[in-house]
């Protein structure tokens, strides 16, 4: 307990007197700061906010999780190249305990530094919801809009819509949702798809049925994204008509998909720092542990390779029929999407998944390979790890 | 009953091997080394005879090919033997981004210390190795005799029963070195047992009482400082206060004695001569 304080302590004082740290906080606040000037939204509160949020969150957490990764596969690979290694090793403290603080400093600095993205996000739209909306309509502030939403997407897919044909969808964990406090109902959901408009226009003309009862076209079409609100009691089967003169498709991303809200924005903006922070750790571990075992050259890219193959994920083909690979890379799926901020249950799912035994088990197996070439460097007269 | 031994190893070797296993080196070969509490004994030998392996596998850093080391009559590698060792590398190997004071702190805390103790105990160390003046700058910006005396303190801090030291004097000044070889007596006096390696003869006469020849990775003689050195026959006689006009006076009178006597001025020892010249400049020299 004592050693691994002493560790993260002097691993917080590596960050901040060595400098990258102060160069990384100097980074984020630039980007907070010049991010809203040089953006180019839709003219809309909701647009620019929900612009602003993304943007500022995938950059800042890709220049943490760069810095992190650095920094954890640097600093105990440079600890044995300058020979401190000799020191820690002679004392009583275990190499897990040592692991353990390094992995804690390294998890200090990375919360200091989201703690610090979320305040220059939350001022930043704070400031501009407070601004004169540029929608002409008094609508909602940017606070409002960026509510996140749990998503179902429904079934079948892709959903092909002719002239005068009806359609019926399947939100299938609808029925998982969470209800109100109260048990009685769950909250009102919102439906939502996306079309790409051939022609100008107003969107295609839906009739809705939802739980028996006809909700006929409150659609309101804006930038190509459909919405229509729904009854609180949905049940998770929806009927469709289309009542335009011609045949709408959704497919993939566009179809159609119930989205419930999930918690107003300081909370969803928290979840989504957490969820960083999370995966600041994983790959805080991840760095650590291929410090301790190879050189810095080695253990870099083993991070960054990590590294790359996580931002890849939304390109590999997502069913879990698409072979090994793809479902070993999927554990790692939540390292790029952060907002909206993903079902957490999601998370513990996919840990209880095959992929992710598979992962754990590739982990193991390259964490024996790595000891015995460890103990084969310690042989040939290099420094033990 | 049988003294507690700090320090054994039987038939210890270490064969440096390649990547593939392959030997390279074989860097010490059968050594057998036995210390006591209150011994200092002195591994002596020049340039790649094996001293800073063999001292590595007594700390676990280096794990041997044959033989077996027992520190406290347990295995090295034991957790309370850690606890009771104090250890200076070779090389010099503070956290440049830390003042060597904070240093200490580091490392007293992963040897088990906290608190008051610990203040205290840094305290102590620091002005056992003089380093007091300097304690709150930067290892990065230490002279090497500095660097040597912050790694001198570390080992200090958990006042070890066994304290390996690797050139414990290398980059010190004449004074540094007076003051490490008193406090190593000091130590052993107390009852620790210090192990040293060197290759400065002066040195380990001085401080040692047992010692090691290493050439090679082979133990070319070992035992009492004393015993090895000594002549069994001839003697030396020294008189300061006879002047030197009158050595033939004296070599007619002990010639009958023994016919190959011979006389020579009394000359001091540069170190002993440099000691004294600082001391008379007053210089206060202990401090860093
Ligand atoms: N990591 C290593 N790999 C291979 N051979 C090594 C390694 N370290 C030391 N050796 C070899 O082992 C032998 C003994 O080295 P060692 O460092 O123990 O000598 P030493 O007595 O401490 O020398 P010095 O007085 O120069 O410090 C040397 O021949 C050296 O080349
Ligand atoms: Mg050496």
């Amino acid at each position: 307990m004592r050693s691994a304080a002493a560790l993260a302590q002097l691993t917080l004082r590596a960050a901040w007197r060595g400098g990258s740290a102060r160069l990384v906080a100097a980074l984020l606040l630039a980007l907070a700061l010049t991010l809203p000037l040089v953006l180019r939204d839709d003219g809309t509160v909701a647009g620019r906010a929900t612009l602003l949020v993304r943007l500022s969150l995938t950059l800042s957490q890709s220049l943490l999780l760069v810095y992190l990764g650095w920094l954890a596969a640097d600093l105990p690979a440079r600890e044995r190249s300058d020979r401190q290694i000799h020191l820690l090793q002679t004392r009583p403290a275990s190499l897990a305990s040592r692991l353990v603080g390094r992995w804690v400093g390294l998890q200090v600095l990375d919360a200091t530094l989201l703690l610090l993205v979320g305040l220059g996000l939350a001022g930043n739209l704070t400031w501009r919801a407070g601004a004169a909306p540029t929608d002409r309509a008094p609508g909602p502030t940017a606070l409002q809009t960026l509510a996140a939403w749990r998503r179902y997407p429904g079934q079948p897919d892709p959903p092909r819509l002719p002239p005068g044909g009806q359609q019926t969808w399947r939100f299938d964990n609808l029925a998982a949702a969470p209800r109100r406090v109260d048990g009685s109902s769950r909250q009102p959901s919102e439906l939502r798809l996306r079309y790409r408009p051939r022609a100008a226009g107003a969107g295609p003309q839906l009739d809705w049925q939802a739980a028996g009862s006809r909700l006929s076209g409150a659609v309101t079409a804006s930038n190509g994204v459909v919405t229509c609100p729904l009854p609180a009691d949905t049940d998770g089967v929806l009927t469709v008509t289309n009542r335009s003169p011609r045949e709408v498709v959704w497919s993939g991303r566009d179809r159609p998909t119930l989205l419930q809200p999930a918690g107003g924005f300081a909370a969803n903006l928290l979840r989504a720092l957490l969820l960083c922070w999370l995966q600041g750790g994983l790959l805080a571990a991840l760095g650590l542990l291929a410090g301790h075992l190879w050189e810095f050259a080695t253990a870099a890219c083993v991070v960054g390779g990590y590294l790359l193959l996580a931002v890849h994920v939304p390109w590999l083909p997502a069913s879990p029929r698409a072979g090994l690979a793809a479902l070993a890379v999927s554990a790692v799926a939540p390292l790029v999407q952060t907002w909206p901020v993903p079902d957490l249950a999601a998370g513990w799912r996919l840990a209880a998944s095959p992929a992710a035994a598979l992962l754990a088990g590739q982990t193991l197996l390259c964490l024996l390979l790595a000891s015995l070439l460890a103990g084969r460097r310690e042989a040939a007269g290099g420094e033990p790890v | 009953m049988a003294v507690e031994r700090c320090l054994e190893a039987t038939g210890v070797s270490k064969q440096y091997t390649d990547f593939w296993g392959r030997p390279t080196v074989l860097a010490v070969e059968a050594l057998d080394l036995v210390v006591a509490p209150g011994e200092v004994v002195g591994l002596l030998g020049p340039n790649g005879s094996g001293k800073s392996t063999t001292v590595k596998m007594l700390v676990d850093l280096l794990r041997p090919s044959r033989g077996s080391i027992r520190l406290f009559g347990r295995s090295p590698r034991d957790p309370l033997v850690k606890a009771r060792l104090g250890y200076l590398p070779e090389e010099s190997c503070g956290y440049p981004y830390l003042t060597g004071l904070e240093t200490l702190h580091f490392y007293g805390r992963l040897q088990g210390l906290d608190g008051s103790r610990l203040t205290a105990r840094v305290a102590t160390v620091l002005d056992e190795v003089g380093l007091r003046a300097g304690r709150e700058r930067r290892v990065g910006q230490y002279s090497k005799g500095m660097q040597r005396r912050l790694g001198l303190a570390q080992a200090l801090l958990g006042q070890p029963a066994l304290l390996l030291l690797d050139e414990p004097t290398s980059g010190l000044d004449p004074l540094g070195r007076r003051d490490v070889k008193a406090l190593i007596r000091r130590l052993a006096a107390a009852g620790s047992a210090v192990l040293l390696s060197s290759h400065l003869l002066a040195e380990v006469e001085d401080v040692c009482d047992r010692l090691l020849i290493l050439h090679r990775g082979r133990t070319l003689a070992s035992g009492a400082v004393g015993d090895l050195l000594r002549q069994p026959q001839g003697l030396r006689a020294t008189l300061p206060q006879l002047a030197p006009e009158r050595a033939a006076e004296l070599l007619a009178a002990i010639r009958p004695l023994d016919e190959a006597a011979t006389t020579e001025p009394l000359i001091s020892r540069l170190e002993a001569y440099f000691l004294a010249v600082v001391a008379a400049a007053g210089a206060e020299g202990r401090d860093a």
